[in-house]
């Protein structure tokens, strides 16, 4: 019996114990931030904003007088410190500030060209919230306005929208997708250098602009974020890179750039290659690459100077063919390969003289030359993030198109003006 | 108090998780800052020189059948001398639970339970510990039994599923900071291994001190394999100059696991995995250690010593002000030095067992 109330008397002791008072929180007791962003500040040293998402509007978003309540509010404060500003901003929205569903990090270019970033945002990688997934982005314009246009046009909540945004990196290739933990160990790294994403705001004015003369006319792929001619939809747009030097940001990269060097660094997934058409230049072929392999890389030495040798594998399907040549067949399937290799090795061959004329590796080809030293201190001792500027770069493209899409052939056209 | 008995596949689970469960912690980190992209096979040295040490304790066992380690020890040097080599024993298990429940602490608090105060969580957990002391050896080792399969089984899944973080150039340059330091390392870090005393503390558990030999080295080599496993993905997912600023590595890249919007955030599955291996592997070094202190003062009783034991584990485990002085100086001392403490008392026995015993032993047998 004395066993019996023993042990009865020790379950509910555990059970008292275990009910975990102390760190009990209900979910709004928080106010959870989505995004974070830092700009050079006037009060203060810096400008920190802050993305909140407003739980009272989940469901229904009207409110009983009629209003419209937002999905999110954005506050601002100037401070010296994240976590100050953090805890300050406490004190007037009764919740704590929660960074546990934190999914980006917003730098302003001021800030970045600076090198401003291990003492802005950099430090709070050590907090428990931050999660080491959060992206990191570089904003053309202020952090602050970025963050105040960092929501869905579209019918979709914030937080997918959010999500979904950096998901298009993979299906485009246009900007990379770039999480803290990249980032933070890019800044500190002896194999390699960080990128981040380069995004803006679009104002929309670029498409009311008059048309440029042909010669004068930038593809949309050689265009950066903020530059995109279109109008509608959401005003903020991802596309190109932010590469840093250290933590110092020395070069933007446009659509076209940031997709060759994901596939040089073997991370591009797929994309949409829209080129002249190689029998009618007039017009355009468009055609969906693939990087299905990671890129074929030997690397050797010629005394003291890094030499490495680059092969892109891609395998494409043909989307669009304006001129409606029979390219589906045999003996003209090869003319697009042709094309498209000579496009991609070009561009690649460019953004290897780019990142010698920078001194900076955000190619990873580091990754390729640490193996063939045995030990840190020789590793270190040779300094490859020193040694960007000698390489030297070989590249050679394979494309294979694979698949044609639903068609096969494509019949001529026939009408009583003209006949093909 | 009864001990009881265990199989073997209990007792299995039991070292096991009494070895690798420090993998969870800090120890990780410090590996890395002191032999860089070779920890993961660095690992592998400490455990081949621990199962060195575990040969010449298996060979104590096996001129010694039916006997534990302890009383090995008091037939060999002499109670007297023995005694002292028990305490010795004893207060190396003593502290590796205190050292490894302040790092279990520390991490609990950092990432888990942010408000509850340390006090707490230890108290939580030394309660737990000491009622499973209460249940004896045998409870202890159907527990861990129990769920060690389990754990096993999550710790692979989280593994798995940390692939896509795993960057192979990572492991470069594969000598680290150069062979010679990563032996000695190596070597000097052992007793990361030293709780294999257990199994000759806990012998006469055995339903045969025979199979010692055959538990011991399965147990340092699948321990052995776990925190190669842990150091290897550490080191594939992190740059060594990342990992050596991390308090604890191997949480910090289970939370990196991510596969779309649905499947992320599983470091969950991690902690269960990471608190039941501590409970399991602490209890067992903590009963290990009241044994070897019951012999050393001949107690016939445990259960006050268990419950003092709690206490004293309670005090020493908080005794220490603040992480930085853990971390700077006493798990580096305790790691570089703590093979002195583990395999003195091995070495002194064994060697005198070999110069002057073994000859008598074997003129007996022939006789």
């Amino acid at each position: 019996m004395l066993r019996r109330v023993r042990l009865i008397l020790l379950l509910f002791f555990i059970v008292f114990l275990s009910i975990s008072c102390y760190d009990a929180h209900e979910v709004d007791d928080y106010a959870y931030v989505t995004t974070i962003g830092v700009d050079n500040g006037t009060a203060d040293k810096w400008r920190f904003s802050f993305q909140i998402t407003n739980m009272r509007s989940s469901g229904s978003k009207e409110t009983f007088d009629g209003k419209e309540t937002s999905e999110y509010l954005t506050i601002t404060i100037d401070a010296p410190d994240f976590f100050h500003a953090a805890n300050i901003l406490d004190t007037s929205i009764a919740r704590t500030i929660n960074f546990r569903h934190t999914k980006y990090i917003v730098l302003s270019r001021d800030i970045a060209e600076k090198g401003e970033f291990n003492e802005t945002l950099g430090p709070i990688i050590r907090f428990r919230e931050i999660r080491r997934t959060t992206g990191v982005v570089v904003s053309t314009g202020t952090a602050q306005s970025f963050i105040e246009e960092f929501n869905p046009r579209i019918g979709i909540s914030m937080a997918r929208m959010q999500e979904g945004l950096m998901e298009q990196s993979k299906q485009t290739g246009f900007f990379p997708e770039i999480q803290l933990k990249d980032f933070y160990s890019g800044t500190k790294s002896s194999y390699r250098q960080s990128v981040a994403i380069l995004a803006a705001v679009n104002d929309f004015s670029i498409l009311q602009q008059n048309a440029e003369d042909d010669e004068n006319k930038i593809e949309l792929g050689e265009r950066k974020a903020g530059e995109l001619p279109r109008k509608g939809g959401n005003t903020v747009e991802f596309f190109g890179a932010a590469v840093f030097d250290g933590d110092k940001m020395v070069a933007e990269f446009n659509g076209y750039e940031t997709r060759i060097m994901l596939a040089l660094r073997g991370e591009f997934k797929q994309g949409v290659f829209t080129f002249h058409d190689p029998l009618k230049p007039e017009l355009y072929v468009s055609i969906n690459l693939k990087q299905q392999k990671k890129p074929k890389v030997k690397v050797e030495f010629d005394g003291d100077k890094p030499v490495i040798h680059v092969k892109l594998l891609m395998e494409g399907e043909i989307l669009s063919v304006q001129s409606r040549i029979d390219y589906e067949e045999a003996n003209k399937i090869g003319y697009l390969e042709g094309a498209a290799e000579d496009i991609i090795k070009q561009q690649a061959e460019a953004l290897i003289d780019k990142a010698k004329e920078l001194n900076v590796d955000f190619l990873n080809f580091g990754s390729y030359f640490v193996k063939s030293f045995l030990t840190i201190q020789e590793w270190e001792k040779y300094n490859w993030i020193e040694r960007m500027k000698d390489v030297k770069a070989t590249v050679d493209v394979e494309v294979k198109i694979r698949r044609t899409g639903t068609m096969i052939k494509s019949s001529p056209i026939k009408g009583t003006e003209e006949e093909e | 108090m009864d001990e009881g008995k265990i199989g073997n596949v209990e007792m299995i689970c039991l070292l096991v998780n009494a070895i690798a469960c420090k993998a969870f912690f800090t120890s990780v980190a410090a590996v890395v800052e002191k032999v860089g992209t070779a920890g993961w096979y660095m690992v592998l040295i400490s455990d081949i020189v621990a199962i060195g040490v575990f040969s010449q304790m298996y060979a104590l066992s096996k001129a010694y059948p039916g006997k534990n380690l302890l009383e090995i020890y008091d037939d060999i040097v002499g109670k007297k001398v023995g005694k002292v080599l028990s305490f010795i024993s004893c207060i190396m298990l003593f502290v590796t639970v205190s050292i490894t429940l302040r790092e279990f602490t520390d991490a609990t608090n950092v990432y888990l339970l942010h408000e509850s105060p340390p006090g707490f969580i230890v108290g939580m957990f030394i309660i737990a510990m000491v009622t499973v002391c209460f249940l004896g050896i045998e409870g202890l080792g159907r527990v861990a039994k129990f769920l060690s399969f389990i754990l096993l089984f999550n710790f692979l899944i989280v593994m798995v599923l940390s692939y896509r973080t795993f960057q192979g150039y990572k492991l470069f340059p594969i000598l680290g900071y150069g062979l010679g330091n990563t032996v000695r390392h190596g070597i000097m870090r052992s007793s990361a291994f030293g709780e294999f005393i257990l199994l000759g503390v806990f012998a006469k558990a055995l339903n045969n001190t025979k199979d010692l030999g055959k538990i011991g080295y399965k147990s340092l080599i699948i321990g052995g394999l776990i925190i190669s496993i842990v150091l290897f993905s550490v080191i594939i997912s992190f740059p060594y100059y990342v990992t050596t600023e991390l308090a604890d590595p191997l949480y910090i890249m289970v939370s990196l696991i991510q596969y779309g919007r649905f499947f992320q955030r599983i470091e969950v599955v991690f902690i269960f995995t990471w608190n039941l291996s501590t409970l399991i592997g602490l209890t067992a070094i903590f009963y290990g250690s009241i044994i070897c202190y019951c012999h050393v003062f001949n107690i016939k009783d445990k259960k006050p010593i268990i419950i003092s034991f709690g206490i004293s584990t309670y005090i020493s485990t908080l005794i220490v002000p603040s992480i930085s002085i853990i971390l700077d100086y006493i798990v580096p001392i305790f790691r570089g030095y703590g093979w002195i403490g583990f395999y003195t008392p091995i070495f002194i026995s064994w060697a005198i067992w070999l110069l002057f015993r073994r000859g008598k032993q074997t003129n007996v047998e022939k006789s």
